[in-house]
Parts: C-alpha cells; structure tokens; sequence
C-alpha cells in the first residue's frame, strides 16, 4: 500500500517536471532556436565551452513567463527582507525607495572641474555657465553612502562640492527645495523604483534653471505659462523603474509616472546632426514620442523616452513659436530628459549633449564653434557622464 | 554549463535523461559517457584532453595491476608509478605555480611564473582515479576491463567538477542490469529542486555580502560587520557545496544512479570529530581509507610504538595532506593543520577519560543539555575560525581578518544596514542547517491515519512545486553564481 501510494505521488512529480520543461521547450520554439544555434552554428563560432555559455545565457532571457518569475523573486527578497538586491547592484532602505549601487570607479572630479573651467574659457562674456546639481535622494534617508557602497546620483552633489571655491556658477536644487518646490515633498520628488527624478521634479528644475537664466539677463518665451505645472494635462501611467525591474513589482510595488501634455498650442522640431532625422510638430508629436507604443506596459516603459527620437546622445530641438529667445546648450545624461524637453518650449533652441556617447571627441568645444549658446548647463546622476566630460 | 542554470535543468538534463532511458541497455554507458564529455567540454572545452589522458593512462595501470597485485615488488613499483602519474598531474597544475613562487621568495631566485588554468575538476576525478587503482591492487576489486565504463566512473557528469567522490565498487555495480524506478526518478527531482534551493536561495544571496565584507580594507570593516561575514561564510560554504551535491545525487538518480551522501547536517556536532564525520563526507571517508589507515598500519606495526602516538601521527599526514589538497596556499595547510589539531585534543581527552573509566570502573554518563549547548557552541566557534581560513586569500588577510573581528571601531551605519539585511536569512540558514527536515520526514512516514498520510503528502508535493517556483526565479535572476568547490 505505502509503495503503492509512494509511486503515485512519484508519477505526480515526474509528470510536473516534464510538463515543465516540454513547456519551456516549446515555448518561442525554444527547441528549434537552440537546435538551430547549436547545430548550425557558424564555422567562426567561439569555443564549445563560450558557445554553451551564451546558448544558456540566451535560454535564461527567453525564459517562458520570465518576468512573472522576477515578480516572483522580488516578493521572495521582500519576504526574507532582503535590502541587498542582485551581486550588490541594488539596495533598498527602509522607505521602500531602491537605490542603484554605483558599478563605476569613483567620479575624476579634479578632472571634470579643468573640463568645466575649459568650457568656461571658451565662452564669451554673455554666455552663461552654470553647473545643477539634483538634490541628494539618499540624504533624505538614514542611510548615507560609504566608501564601500557608492550610490548612483551621489555623484551630483561630489560634482557641486568639487566646484565650490571656482568661480563656476553653481545651482543648488537641495538648498532650492526649502525655499520653492513647487509644492514638492521628499516622497513625490524620486521614483520608488528608479534613479531618475518624477516628471514634477524635472519640470521644478527647469522652471527654476529659467529663474536663474533670466536674472542673467537671458530672455524665455511665455515662461510663466509654459512652465507652469497647470498649463499641462496630466496622464498618469502605473511605472516600474529601471531599479524595481530586476525585483518586480511585489518588492517594493510600483511608481505612478505622470507625462504633463501642454494645453498650449507648441510648434517643434528635432533634429540629429549630421543625419537625415527630423521631427516636426507638436510637443507630442516630436519630444513625447517616446510614449507613443507600449504607454501601458509596465516592463518596457521607460521614464527617458522623452526625446528619444533616433539617437539619445546628441540632438537639437527648435521652437519654432518665439522668435527672439535663449538657445541653451545642455551637456547631460538621461535623468534631465525631461528637465530640459519642458524649458524648450521657453527657448528657441536646445542642443542636449550626453558625454558618455563621445568618447575622446571634443564635442563640447565643436558645438560652442558653431553656435552661440545664451547658456550651457551641465546636469546629471551617472558618474560615466562626469568621467567623460572633455 | 551551470547545474543552476535554466538551460540545465529544463533542457539538458530532461533530454539527456529520456535519451538514456529510451535508449538500448547496451548503448546506456556509451550514451552516459558522450553526455558526460559534452557537459565537461561545455565547461572548460581545453581541459578535456588532459581529463581523457588522465582516463586513459589510469585505465592501463587498472588493467596492469589488476594483473601484477599478487607480486608484491611489480605491484609496488607500478602504483608508485601511478601515483607519481596522478600526483604529477595534479602537482602541476594545481602547486606548480605555487612552489615556483615560494622559490623565488626563499632563494629570491627569478624563476619564470607560468600561466597555468586549473583544470576543473582535477582534485575530484584524480582522487577518484587513485582510489580505483589502490582498489585494485589492495585486492579490493577487480579491474576494469571496458574502457567506457572507467572512463564514465572517472567523468560523470553530476560528480565530475566537485564529488562528491564516489568509489568504484559503489558505482560499477550500478551500471549492471539498469531498470527505469519513477520513484528513484522522483527522488531525484526533489533532490534537485532542494539543491538549487539551497545553492541560489540561500548561498547566492549570502555570498554577495560575505564577498563584500571579505574585500572591505581591515581598517573599514567593523567588529559587527566582520562577524556577520565570518557566520554568513560559514553558512554560504555549507549551502554551496551541500546544494551541489543535492543536485549532483539527484542527476545521478535520474539516471539510476545512487551517490554516497557527502553531508549530514555538520552544524549539529558537538565535536570537530563528529564534525568532520558530517563534512564533506566522501573526502573524509577517502582519506580515512587512503591516507590514515595505511600511515596507521605502518606506525602502529613498529615495535613498542603506542597506538595513540601512531593515530596523532597518521592524523598529521591526514590533515596536511587534507589542508594541501584543497589549494596551493599556506592557509590551506593552516586549514588542514587547525583541525588536525582540534581533533588531537578532543581525541587526547577522549583517550585519558577512557582510561580513567576504566581505572575507575565507570560508565560514560550522558551528556547534560548544558554540556551539549556549551559543546555545540565550541564546535560552531572553532569551524568558524576554521571556514574562514578557506575564505581568506592568504595567511596575513586572515590574521587582518581575524583583528576586525575583535578589534576597531564596533558598529557603523554601513554594518546595521548589513545586519538588517541579513538577519532573516541568517535565522532560516541556520535553522534548516540543523537536522530539522529529516525529523518531519519521520514524523511524516510515522503516520498512521490514511487521511492524514495522503493530505500530509499533498502537501510535500505543493510545498516543492513553490520551492521549485523560487529556484525558478532566483535562477533567472542570478548573475552572482559562482561554486566555491569549483576552485579546489
């Protein structure tokens, strides 16, 4: 009888499994695919041993259900009460917010000083310099960072202490925050599940970089309408960050991501030098792009699809509604995407510059030749992007 | 190809194991060796041949003396001869670059360093090779006459990177007359799903921290945090290797083939003898056969010599050999010289309370819960130290190691973080490190009540269908997946 039994509920187990894996198998032709890649792999294929490798690395991104699974494994760290996610790269303090582990060598901050004074020498008396750094989101937490554990985004405020005492013009969002935050608190100004900052937060830098600019006597268009969060519709979209993605969305839960869509009528174009890309018309015709095919897919939406028309390292965006306002230059990585997308709609033009894209070229300078800027700011999070200002 | 990869477990294993059961009794061992090459080629393709050399020569020196073993002078002439072969093997490409190293440090000579890769798996097949042969001449069994089924006990697969090590006798009488059993089958899967469990649940997720305390300069790491990498090492390396072999013993049982168990719960000794009896079981049991009793036998023949000084001194070879085994590095000799150790004296005290039991004509009393909890603790306490000298990267590391843990600044916010982070796991590591499932299994199969037997069985099966849904997950998440016995 015991045996008996103890078969039966073998058999159950046995037939699990197969079921399993005959589903695994099947599922987008997992078989043929491997069979295919395996069998008939090129003659210049890598070694056997790498061969399998990426076979098995390839298997484990196609896995069936791959991201109920990290759903699954993010409740699973949340029930163990795991703060420490993935080999160190991501870690959660007790507010639920999730912060990314710095994977990059710390910031060359004498470096990216010389490269701030650099620009700053080669720009006439009428162009503006001016350096933003985001208000520190782990200073609002009880846990600071160590030399053991650099978050990403600290490397903002290292950049603003490196140019205390130069006469590079600095602007502090965090001291900002106490004065004027746009009705803005500790918990609405950062995603839960990602390292950028709300659309609210982004839209507040902006308004008060023009506040900034136009006391140096540089001129916007209707900035007090197109700056102002109630000239805007809002669209509220369930997001999961680029942070709370390997965790799923049990960890921590979600973020709410609002795009704010002008009531005004906007008039754009965006261009990529030296290609033949070009958007016109609209705000949300060229800038909120973007948004346009997976608006409600929580894994593949993205915060940073805001001008992602082609090329994320280098475009220009034309206002083509004022005839006579600033043209600023941004040298940023992606957490100002939507900083500087909204203070278009202020200027006449916008030349977005990511450093991280250019490696040894001396972009910065080439583009100072062939335009002169009212302003250049220099925004960002990413550690990369201050190691590779030239 | 990782046993905790997807691949493996969804695609390589079912296909390879329905191969095999489908296929004609003749061609399994034929089959089982091809699967056994491609998953070793699969892992490090350029140290295949010198596995095949290895499986070749050994074959012939089974076969030479299986037939010389009844002269003695041949017979010792050809196992020196394959030991000089297996050890030489080993020698260079596991302490070649060492020795080099601490000539040139000695004699401050200037001998070129090569770059030598150590061949996964080495330590495990030559070890496996050896104890076939010994076999063989000792008279303990017969040797091989069929190439492919030698070369398959030297290269299968689920044993072959890190055990556990199986004896020949063991596996050769397994390979005759081979009938599919679901519930061995079944077994195995469960085995498996355990394995991964342990491997990429709780060893994966305490290794990262264990690496980051362990690489932190001693002047940052604090007395707590030091602590917490020293338990979660201790737990990470038992999780690992057990994992391993869960899985390991499962693949065998899918394909009929039942393993020796290589752990049973060490962290519930009392003592570093019962200890090393729960550890790591088939290299334990291995250097007891081919290492203790032989020097045991030769000390203990002398004339006049005391049976107590020929165990400490066969306990000596036993663990230096023991300590050099698991790497190329004065810690390790440390390691295997620490235990030796600890077991000299618990055997010393042993041997002297025994005397006086008898002097006295007493019985041994049994232990006092106190006396086990203090037990408990001193074997926790000295594996500690022991496990963190297989973690550290040399002797000196460990000594700074060893200073953060008693000495420095105490806590920081860094190490209250750690500590929040890992407290939990800590707590269900240690727990199931403790021989508590196996007492359910016995509560469990002790019922009675048919209701209850079926509804108690139900729910096995749903808890490791879900434990099989985390290892799922985790194994998709996982890019921190590395085996610690890969690398001895």
């Amino acid at each position: 009888m015991l045996n008996k039994t103890k078969r039966i509920y073998s058999i159950i187990i046995c037939c699990l499994y197969i079921i399993v894996c005959s589903f695994s198998l099947c599922y987008e032709n997992t078989l043929k695919n491997v069979i295919g890649n395996f069998l008939f792999a090129p003659e210049d294929a890598p070694d056997l041993d790498v061969h399998f490798s990426e076979i098995s690395d390839w298997h484990k991104g196609t896995f069936p259900y791959r991201q109920t699974f990290l759903d699954i494994y993010g409740l699973n760290m949340k029930l163990f009460d795991k703060r420490v996610i993935g080999d160190f790269s991501f870690f959660r303090d007790d507010y639920g917010y999730i912060y990314v582990t710095d994977p990059y060598p710390e910031c060359d901050m004498p470096e990216f000083v010389e490269s701030m004074n650099g620009i700053q020498q080669n720009l006439y008396d009428d162009q503006v310099l001016l350096y933003v750094a985001y208000p520190n989101r782990t200073d609002f937490f009880d846990y600071k960072s160590s030399p053991e554990v650099r978050i990403s985004g600290d490397a903002s405020r290292a950049a603003l202490d490196a140019l205390k005492g130069t006469s590079i013009e600095c602007m502090d969002m965090e001291d900002l925050f106490y004065v004027n935050s746009f009705g803005l608190n500790r918990e609405n100004i950062n995603f839960k599940t990602d390292g950028h900052k709300t659309t609210e937060t982004e839209l507040w830098i902006a308004s008060s970089v023009a506040d900034v600019l136009r006391s140096k006597g540089i001129c916007f268009y209707d900035e007090e309408n197109t700056l102002d969060y109630s000239s805007y519709d809002v669209s509220s979209y369930e997001f999961l960050g680029n942070s709370g993605r390997n965790v799923g969305r049990y960890y921590v839960g979600t973020d709410t991501f609002n795009i704010y869509k002008p009531r005004f009528n906007t008039n754009i174009t965006l261009s990529i030098p030296d290609s033949d890309i070009l958007s016109t018309g609209s705000f949300e015709q060229t800038v909120l792009n973007g948004y346009e095919d997976n608006p409600h897919d929580i894994y593949t939406y993205w915060v940073t699809d805001y001008g992602h028309f082609g090329s994320p390292c280098y475009y220009y965006i034309n206002n083509l509604a004022p005839d006579n306002a600033a043209k600023v230059l941004f040298i940023c990585d992606s957490s100002a995407m939507r900083a500087f997308s909204y203070l278009t709609l202020s200027c006449k033009k916008v030349t977005v510059l990511d450093p991280r894209c250019f490696g040894d070229v001396p972009y910065i300078s080439n583009e100072l030749d062939s335009e002169h800027y009212d302003a250049v700011i220099v925004i960002g999070l990413d550690t990369l992007m201050y190691n590779a200002m030239r | 190809m990782s046993f905790t990869s997807t691949f493996f477990i969804f695609l390589f294993l079912p296909i390879a194991v329905l191969l095999y059961w489908v296929l004609d009794d003749r061609f399994k061992n034929a089959f089982l060796l091809a699967v056994s090459m491609l998953f070793y080629a699969s892992c490090n393709v350029k140290m295949l041949p010198l596995l095949i050399v290895s499986m070749a020569v050994n074959y012939v020196f089974g076969l030479i003396l299986g037939k010389v073993r009844k002269k003695r002078i041949v017979s010792l002439i050809f196992c020196i001869l394959m030991l000089a072969f297996n050890f030489s093997l080993l020698f260079y490409f596991k302490y070649y670059i060492f020795t080099v190293t601490q000539i040139n440090y000695v004699f401050n000579a200037n001998l070129i360093i090569p770059e030598i890769a150590l061949p996964l798996g080495i330590s495990f097949y030559t070890f496996r090779t050896v104890s076939y042969c010994l076999d063989v001449m000792w008279g303990g069994t017969e040797s091989q006459k069929s190439p492919i089924v030698f070369a398959l006990y030297v290269s299968f697969f689920p044993h072959i990177l890190s055990g556990p090590i199986a004896r020949y006798n063991d596996f050769n009488n397994q390979l005759k007359d081979k009938k599919f059993c679901i519930t061995t089958c079944a077994d195995g899967i469960k085995r498996i799903i355990i394995g991964i469990f342990k491997k990429v649940v709780f060893a994966n997720t305490i290794g990262i921290i264990v690496d980051r305390i362990v690489q932190m300069p001693n002047e940052n790491r604090t007395v707590l945090l030091a602590w917490i990498g020293a338990v979660g090492y201790m737990l990470q390396l038992y999780y690992d290797f057990s994992g391993y072999t869960d899985i390991a013993i499962g693949v065998g049982k899918m394909f009929g083939i039942e393993t020796a168990e290589n752990f049973d719960h060490p962290y519930a000794s009392t003592t570093i003898t019962e200890y090393w009896s729960r550890w790591h079981i088939t290299l334990g049991t291995w250097l007891r056969d081919y290492i203790y009793t032989p020097v045991f036998r030769a000390f203990s023949s002398k004339e006049n010599s005391s049976i107590h000084v020929a165990d400490i001194a066969a306990l000596f070879l036993t663990w230096l050999f023991a300590g050099i085994w698991h790497g190329a590095a004065w810690h390790y000799v440390v390691y295997g010289l620490f235990y030796f150790l600890f077991i000299v004296i618990e055997r010393t005290l042993e041997f002297q309370a025994k005397k006086r039991r008898k002097r006295l004509k007493i019985k041994k009393k049994p232990r006092t819960v106190g006396q086990i909890i203090a037990l408990h603790f001193y074997c926790l306490i000295v594996v500690l130290f022991g496990t963190l000298l297989f973690r550290v990267d040399s002797l000196p590391a460990y000594v700074g190691y060893l200073r953060s843990m008693f000495s420095g600044q105490i806590v920081s916010e860094l190490s209250f973080f750690i500590l929040k982070d890992v407290w939990l796991m800590f707590f269900f590591a240690g727990y199931f490190s403790m021989p508590i499932v196996p007492f359910i299994r016995k509560k469990v199969n002790a019922i009675k009540n048919v209701f209850l037997y079926h509804t108690s069985q139900v729910m096995i099966i749903v808890c490791y269908v879900l434990i099989f849904i985390v290892d799922i997950s985790a194994m998709l998440n996982t890019s921190y997946n590395p085996f610690l016995y890969f690398d001895f």
